[in-house]
């Protein structure tokens, strides 16, 4: 027979019993869409952390904290020591509150003049904080929280404007997102560019209001990379910092927690800043290292559950394995048949092979349409109007590509191919005579 | 004449040891091309076993079969496999036949099996169906058809492929006489345009029609006579059709 007739005898007998037939491609279809639809998730959101980083840009953006004596300054973040309600005791030092030792002046000096730090990218972690905003439209008040930005390497993507200066002396905010800006008074984020955003610092001592009107520069798209803070220059932020701190001795205004600087990642990996920043006490911490661990979090997840659609497929495989049995068992004589005709082992071996791979090729093939369909319906109910991701209009739950799709197709095909295998031997080693004596 | 089939020192066992049953024993026997050959015996004598062997659906335990003189047992299974779909046959007494499958399709399966192309395939089907006389019956179920339609499909599919050798296993065996009738008159007209016909048969009657019978018993050839083949018997009622040449 040829291939062509093997493929069409194939298909005649999986429609000469139905039932069976579509309950067989019901099992693949449940595993298929299972694994279509978890490994579409998995590509949608590292396509979004993808998206959203390499918008952000920031290749070369570290932060660094100094080293404590119990390992390093962000183990000491990151732990979960101030949720289990354990005294700690005060150990005196340069330490804050949250366990984090303060960096120096001249280590801050030193990193500098660091190989590959770019020298006035550096921000030395003296964060200002107001007491209100006000607009100078509506003058309505909000208490924001603010960021500082290295511009050099980030990106940010903005709805409106651009993004802050730190060279400029002009103080200068972007807007998270706009509906700060229709809070402000504004129509759009547009209409709210260039106007003036007053930063008021009430003194703790004299009472008195100190305002420090600034720009409104850009507006930013939703993002989950920058957060929802108001981003300000350095020549406000220092302004701030220097009312803020008015009260404290010399020593504490310079103290600092944490700097973030830009290093040329063109020239020089990650790993080399922070073994240079290692020799200085200090640990760095990348935005690729941050990403990545929000990645390895959501592959786990997603692993997880893509196991268990390997579980359905499995239980599928054994489906197929038992629709062949019975299907060989009851063309026993139609095989005898084929062999006296002169029909070799290997073509009958290939039609049930080739029968497998059809029911694997249909149930996978359907139940990676219906994902698609289902995730495509997600995706669009939840940028709609008021769904759940309108504020994330680049994030698809689920993104399907052929990349993903077609190996999920092959995959299933070839595991039918491997379950038809003990059901074609049988067939295919069937006796013509014994076969054709069959009852 | 050409001799088509020999067969030297043939035996045949079943089983292992205690349980061992000889079902030929020392078989030599040559047929020559064009012969209608009736093998005769009881159940259980030897015979389905001899012609299975003849027609390589089994391998002997000891002995050889020569088809054209060349011996069987040294060919490769591919060589045996087109053997059988170009060269051979089948009839059989149960039809064998694929009963939801069109009357069209169960003639088609050999020639599908011999790799024919698409375009002739259809042609010759219906070639084989008017030399049967049932070419308005290509689109019906196998099933539909009643047990004499079946036994002249069977034919129809052993000669589509032009076999030079037909192998009839107890052909009219399930069949009321008049409709054996038919059935055995198709097989001779066959057999006079040049087939080699070899049937299994304990119908006496049928064997009384062939040029050659051997008498089997006991897994031995007890008798091997040529004889004047009496004429087939024309059946009164409904006239087959002349078999035209295939083109």
């Amino acid at each position: 027979m040829k291939f062509l007739d093997l493929l069409k005898t194939a298909n005649h007998n999986l429609l000469r019993n139905k039932t069976r037939t579509i309950l067989t491609i019901l099992a693949i279809f449940i595993g298929s869409f299972c694994i279509t639809t978890t490994s579409a998730s998995q590509a949608g959101i590292s396509s979004f952390l993808d998206d959203q980083s390499a918008a952000f840009g920031g290749e070369g953006l570290i932060q660094m904290y100094a080293k404590s004596d119990d390992g390093n300054g962000i183990a000491a973040m990151s732990s979960f020591s101030s949720y289990t309600g354990t005294p700690k005791k005060y150990t005196g030092g340069d330490k804050n509150e949250q366990g984090l030792t303060a960096i120096t002046p001249e280590q801050i000096e030193k990193v500098k003049e660091l190989p590959g730090i770019i020298k006035d990218s550096v921000l030395d972690g003296k964060f200002s904080t107001v007491t209100y905003v006000e607009s100078t439209k509506n003058h309505e008040k909000f208490a924001p929280s603010l960021n500082l930005m290295t511009n050099d390497s980030v990106h940010f993507d903005m709805l409106a404007g651009k993004m802050i200066d730190n060279k400029s002396d002009e103080s200068q905010v972007v807007l998270p997102n706009e509906e700060w800006a229709t809070e402000l008074g504004y129509k759009d984020a547009d209409e709210a560019l260039g106007k003036t955003l007053d930063f008021v610092w009430s003194d703790p001592v004299t009472k008195e209001l100190i305002t420090f009107p600034a720009k409104i520069v850009g507006v930013q798209a939703p993002s989950v990379v920058s957060g929802g803070a108001m981003v300000i220059n350095t020549a406000l932020n220092a302004k701030l910092y220097e009312e803020n701190t008015k009260y404290l001795p010399a020593e504490e205004k310079d103290k600092v927690y944490t700097i973030a600087a830009e290093f040329d990642y063109k020239k020089y990996s990650a790993d080399d800043i922070k073994a240079e920043l290692d020799k200085l006490d200090l640990t760095g911490i990348t935005l690729n290292d941050i990403m990545g661990q929000i990645k390895s979090f959501f592959d786990a997840v997603i692993g997880i559950f893509t196991i268990f659609g390997y579980i359905a497929l499995l239980a599928a495989v054994i489906g197929i394995v038992n629709t062949l049995l019975m299907s060989v068992q009851e063309r026993t004589r139609e095989i005898g048949l084929m062999k006296s005709l002169g029909m070799g082992r290997g073509k009958i071996f290939l039609s049930f092979a080739i029968e497998a791979v059809l029911l694997g090729f249909w149930g996978s093939a359907l139940g990676a349409g219906a994902s698609i369909l289902l995730g495509t319906w997600l995706n669009s109910v939840a940028h709609q109007g008021d769904g759940f991701l309108q504020n994330f209009p680049s994030f698809n739950i689920v993104e399907y590509t052929p990349a993903t799709v077609i190996p999920v197709i092959i995959t299933i095909m070839v595991i039918a191919f491997v379950a038809s295998v003990l059901p074609a031997r049988k067939a295919s080693k069937k006796d013509p005579i014994t076969a054709l004596r069959y009852e | 004449m050409k001799e088509i089939i020999e067969v030297r020192n043939l035996t045949k066992v079943y089983g292992k040891k205690a349980a061992a049953f000889s079902a030929l024993k020392s078989v030599n026997l040559k047929i020559y091309e064009g012969e209608s050959v009736a093998i005769v015996g009881k159940s259980g004598s030897g015979k389905s076993t001899l012609m299975h062997l003849l027609a390589l659906l089994d391998t002997p335990t000891q002995g050889q079969v020569l088809i054209d003189g060349e011996n069987a047992s040294k060919m490769k299974k591919r060589k045996v496999n087109k053997l059988r779909s170009n060269r051979f046959g089948f009839v059989f007494q149960q039809f064998f036949m694929n009963p939801n499958d069109t009357v069209l399709e169960n003639v088609l399966l050999p020639l599908k099996i011999a790799k024919v192309k698409r375009s002739t395939r259809k042609k010759r089907a219906m070639t084989a169906l008017k030399i049967v006389g049932l070419e308005d019956k290509a689109k019906n179920k196998a099933n539909n058809l009643s047990g004499g339609q079946k036994q002249r499909v069977c034919i129809a599919r052993a000669i589509v492929n032009s076999p030079k050798i037909i192998f009839a296993d107890e052909p009219t065996g399930n069949l009321d006489s008049a409709t054996g009738d038919k059935i055995t008159d198709l097989l001779f007209r066959l057999n006079q345009k040049g087939v080699t016909l070899i049937i299994v048969t304990h119908d006496e009657d049928l064997a009384k029609l062939c040029g050659r019978v051997i008498r089997i018993s006991d897994g031995k050839i007890i008798s091997d006579k040529r004889q004047r083949a009496v004429a087939p018997r024309r059946p009164a009622a409904k006239k087959v059709p002349v078999a035209r040449k295939r083109g």
